[in-house]
């Protein structure tokens, strides 16, 4: 098994780059450190997050080596710690080790963290039928696959922006109707209409948060 | 100021189903569309005076998204005598409504006129969008469009393209003409109007089917075995949605009235089968997988 040491360096955002790692679309490649052999809560994984303060992101793909990247104060105890580096593949579920050493921090760190900064997203699609005309979108689900009928349509109905800030769902139209997507306002009381995703469309929402119904739609 | 052109995009739905939107069409790939807004049989007074009647609103649109999901969206309209639409220009200045945000619903719902085409040149759907209002009804339309919200769509998007293609195309259950015989064909479905209303929408109770196909394949054999074919035989179009998926369009026999032209030349001999009729809108049905269309006598 390959080991590297790599360095992170708060004053900077890039970190270290893994050769040989490439993913297929599916896998999944995480990131565990450790402190004196005990786990330290925190989770990096391969989900192109972006830029939150405070986030450490990992980006992995097809044709890309594992690149794990970093926001100015990175959630770590200040020393050496150790880390491993997984894939875990969509076929065999399992987690396989593919690199580990040492990893040097250093700078100007934050306290380590009490709590989990990010958990991991629902890999698996969310299929949504015309049985679920208003399908509440919850935190946990990343890609959702909509089949609405021609004769009526899916409403996805989005949880508050603020609370989920940088959160990315990609949206597919599988079907032959129109999902409309909808946001929450606080002062209707009532979703509102943000976009409608036409048959054979996708879309991607980001939260950005700035209010409660507040998302980017990518299109 | 001078203003921007352009379409940001064109939806259509079912009347009363423009908010969510029910039954609708979003031309996401399309030729140059255009709104043309004027007088409606204004009256002539004396010294050429013109009296205003009605403002007539009419839309027209060649899009590339000849799906039979498209079809049948298009069939409904016509079978309930119109269809809601939203028409957003670009903007004209950073208010997203600047350009107009034009609501056809309610009493100025639109007719519609339509033809859905498949050839070996091009798929395509037409259609032609039309009402006459009350210049009050007018006014309050287009100083609405500053107000009403976008429903937010995509404006271009290749999801219904399909290259224009023939898999077969048999009459009694054999080919008219070997693929590399065939020179040309055209298969269409078009609203015929019966009559326009007094706000000037069309009225349809039939539609229009033709298709054509010519082969090079003109030997005397030939000729006579098609002659001979009964002319209201059943025919049916297989064309391809995907790498192995078809959409069919079986025309029962009784329908379709098959007609023959042969040209034999100095620069081409070929023959040229055609068959035409016009049917009650009923007899066209799209089952629920909206892949296969069939046409009934009755």
């Amino acid at each position: 098994m390959p080991v590297k040491n790599i360095t992170i360096d708060v004053a900077n955002d890039f970190i270290d780059s893994f050769a040989d790692t490439n993913a297929t679309t599916n896998d999944l490649m995480i990131m565990n450190f450790y402190n004196a052999g005990a786990l330290i809560n925190v989770l990096v994984a391969s989900e192109k997050l972006g830029g939150l303060p405070n986030e450490i992101v990992n980006e992995a793909g097809v044709g890309y080596d594992v690149t794990i990247v970093k926001s100015k104060l990175a959630l770590l105890p200040s020393g050496t710690l150790t880390y491993k580096l997984f894939r875990i593949t969509e076929s065999e579920q399992l987690a396989t080790e593919i690199y580990n050493g040492n990893a040097t921090v250093s700078g100007s760190q934050s306290a380590e963290p009490a709590q989990v900064i990010w958990t991991n997203h629902n890999y698996q699609p969310r299929d949504i039928k015309q049985d679920t005309p208003n399908a509440a979108i919850n935190t946990e689900d990343r890609l959702l696959l909509v089949d609405p009928d021609l004769n009526d349509a899916i409403n996805l109905l989005l949880p508050d922006a603020r609370s989920i800030k940088g959160k990315i769902y990609e949206v597919r139209n599988i079907g032959d109707g129109n999902v409309v997507v909808k946001g929450y306002d606080d002062l209707a009381q009532n979703y509102v209409q943000l976009f409608v995703v036409n048959p054979g469309d996708g879309i991607d929402i980001r939260a950005n948060g700035a209010n409660e119904k507040d998302y980017i739609i990518f299109q | 100021m001078i203003s921007k052109s352009g379409i940001k995009y064109i939806v259509t739905a079912e009347r009363g189903g423009l908010s969510s939107p029910v039954w609708s069409f979003r031309a996401g790939l399309r030729d140059n569309a255009e709104l043309m807004i004027n007088d409606f049989n204004p009256l002539k007074s004396v010294r050429n005076v013109n009296l205003t009647v009605m403002k007539n609103f009419k839309f027209s649109n060649k899009t590339f998204q000849a799906t039979v999901r498209n079809f049948r969206v298009f069939d409904l309209y016509a079978k309930t005598g119109g269809c809601d639409a939203q028409l957003v220009a670009v903007p004209q200045s950073d208010d997203p409504k600047s350009g107009g945000v034009f609501n056809f619903v309610g009493d100025a719902f639109f007719g519609v006129m339509f033809k859905f085409l498949l050839s070996n040149k091009e798929r395509s759907l037409n259609y032609d969008l039309e009402c006459a209002l009350d210049p009050w009804d007018a006014n309050n339309l287009l100083n609405q469009s500053l107000i009403n919200n976008p429903t937010n769509q995509t404006g271009i998007s290749t999801a219904d393209y399909i290259p224009p293609n023939l898999s077969s195309l048999t009459v009694n259950g054999l080919p008219v003409f070997a693929k590399d015989e065939l020179l040309e064909w055209e298969f269409v479905i078009e609203t015929k109007e019966t009559e326009k209303t007094a706000y000037n929408r069309s009225k349809v109770d039939y539609y229009k089917l033709s298709l054509r196909a010519k082969g090079s394949d003109a030997t005397i054999t030939k000729i006579v075995t098609m002659m001979n074919t009964n002319n209201l035989s059943a025919v049916v179009l297989t064309t391809r949605y995907a790498d192995s998926s078809y959409d069919t369009f079986t025309i029962n026999s009784n329908v379709l009235a098959k007609r023959e032209e042969v040209q034999i030349a100095d620069n081409t001999r070929n023959l040229n089968v055609i068959w035409e009729a016009e049917i009650p809108l009923a007899n066209v049905v799209v089952d629920g997988t909206f892949h296969n269309v069939t046409i009934n006598a009755e």
